[in-house]
């Protein structure tokens, strides 16, 4: 006897279906939280309450969990590395309208002068913040960073970045899922 | 935390590898802006090691804002031609089809250049009822003989067609993944008309479910 691929294929059909689980609801980490500008955006975009920011200079935090806390999302005060409980010297810069954007544990090098006058970042303080690692934080604190996150944004805390200054997220970063 | 986006990533691994995360945005830099940053290069390689895939801005000269996603949005289009030397492969990338009637239409072309050219001879079998097959006339223009079976160091040329106890095999070479043998098969069933069968065959089966139940009980008792 013989037996066709189309047979095959026919046979195969009869296999009970799997149905697959309901995707996560769109969850987002967003670090450098800087004032949480986008936190808006996020509540618009689809995220709603589920949204937490992470920034590593307490007083802009002190500022982003206040707007966050308005869109019912929350922002933890954290300076994110690789490794546990090392004192990092943190770089904090300023653009030229005196705001703190794009501060680093890293300084600047010669290649910042290729950036616009008005977008240039300038040294403008030094602080020491002690290191953690999310995954240590996640553990630590399950109800907030514990989330099955579905999206993570990392970008630029100035206005250099193109959607920074509107508090406006990127369109495409979201719309696959929201 | 500029400039440390992929001490932060080291310290999510567990993020990374969960099933939930599927999109990221990463600020990159192509050039050293903070002494001791890594470059995009090791972030997006960092990423692939993790089941990302980079779909936007993924070649940063300054500075820029990467999009990775968990499955590749818009995957590059295979061709269907059976490539192996790299002219061939450098050919293919650059013809790009835009569409499916573009790639059907390279699938005739390369079932043509196919016919004359020479396979290594792995092989598949592809079983076609002889109740649907084409008129024999047809088939004798289109397929070679099969080869005989002391030949087995010789290279014949494909497709070919046997036939025995009231069915018929189709012959091909499939070479590559899941996507060319599906284009070697359309391409071979082209040839001698039956190449709708292979163009929807998810809906064939699922119209045809009731059948497919009835002949999976008779395939499995026999």
């Amino acid at each position: 006897m013989s037996v066709s691929i189309f047979q095959v294929l026919l046979a195969t059909s009869t296999l009970p279906e799997v149905v697959a689980p309901p995707p996560p609801p769109p969850t987002l980490l967003h670090v450098g939280g800087h004032h949480a500008e986008e936190a808006k955006g996020y509540t618009e975009q689809g995220f709603s309450d589920r949204v937490v920011f992470i920034e590593a200079i307490p007083a802009a935090h002190s500022v982003c969990e206040r707007v966050a806390a308005r869109h019912g999302q929350a922002c933890v005060n954290a300076l994110l590395w690789d490794v546990d409980g090392v004192e990092q010297t943190f770089h904090v810069t300023t653009d030229s309208n005196g705001r703190q954007w794009s501060s680093s544990v890293f300084e600047l090098t010669a290649a910042n002068d290729r950036w616009r006058e008005d977008q240039r970042p300038r040294p403008f303080a030094q602080m020491q913040l002690k290191s953690h690692r999310f995954d240590t934080l996640a553990a630590q604190y399950p109800s907030v960073l514990g989330r099955a996150f579905t999206h993570l944004v990392r970008w630029r805390s100035n206005p250099q970045g193109r959607s920074r200054s509107d508090g406006v997220a990127k369109p495409w970063i979201l719309h696959d899922r929201c | 935390m500029q400039g440390a986006e992929l001490q932060v990533l080291r310290g999510m691994e567990a993020l990374l590898r969960g099933p939930a995360l599927q999109t990221a945005v990463i600020e990159v830099s192509g050039t050293e802006l903070y002494s001791g940053q890594a470059l995009q290069p090791e972030v997006v390689a960092f990423m692939r090691g993790h089941g990302f895939h980079c779909v936007k801005d993924c070649a940063c000269e300054f500075h820029c804002d990467t999009l990775f996603s968990r499955t590749p949005v818009q995957p590059p289009p295979r061709l269907p031609t059976r490539c192996v030397s790299k002219e061939c492969i450098a050919r293919q990338q650059q013809q790009q089809p835009e569409s499916t009637a573009a790639m059907l239409a390279a699938v005739e072309a390369a079932a043509a250049e196919a016919a004359v050219a020479e396979v290594p001879p792995t092989q598949a079998m592809v079983a076609t009822p002889a109740a649907v097959a084409a008129p024999a006339r047809r088939l004798a223009s289109v397929f070679t003989a099969p080869p005989s079976s002391e030949d087995v160091s010789g290279r014949p040329s494909f497709p070919w067609r046997a036939c025995a106890h009231g069915a018929c095999a189709v012959v091909s070479v499939f070479t590559g993944g899941v996507a060319d043998e599906w284009r070697n098969l359309y391409a071979t069933l082209r040839r001698i008309g039956l190449h709708q069968m292979a163009e929807q065959p998810v809906k064939t089966v699922r119209s045809s479910r009731q059948d497919g139940r009835r002949q999976a009980r008779d395939l499995s008792r026999a």
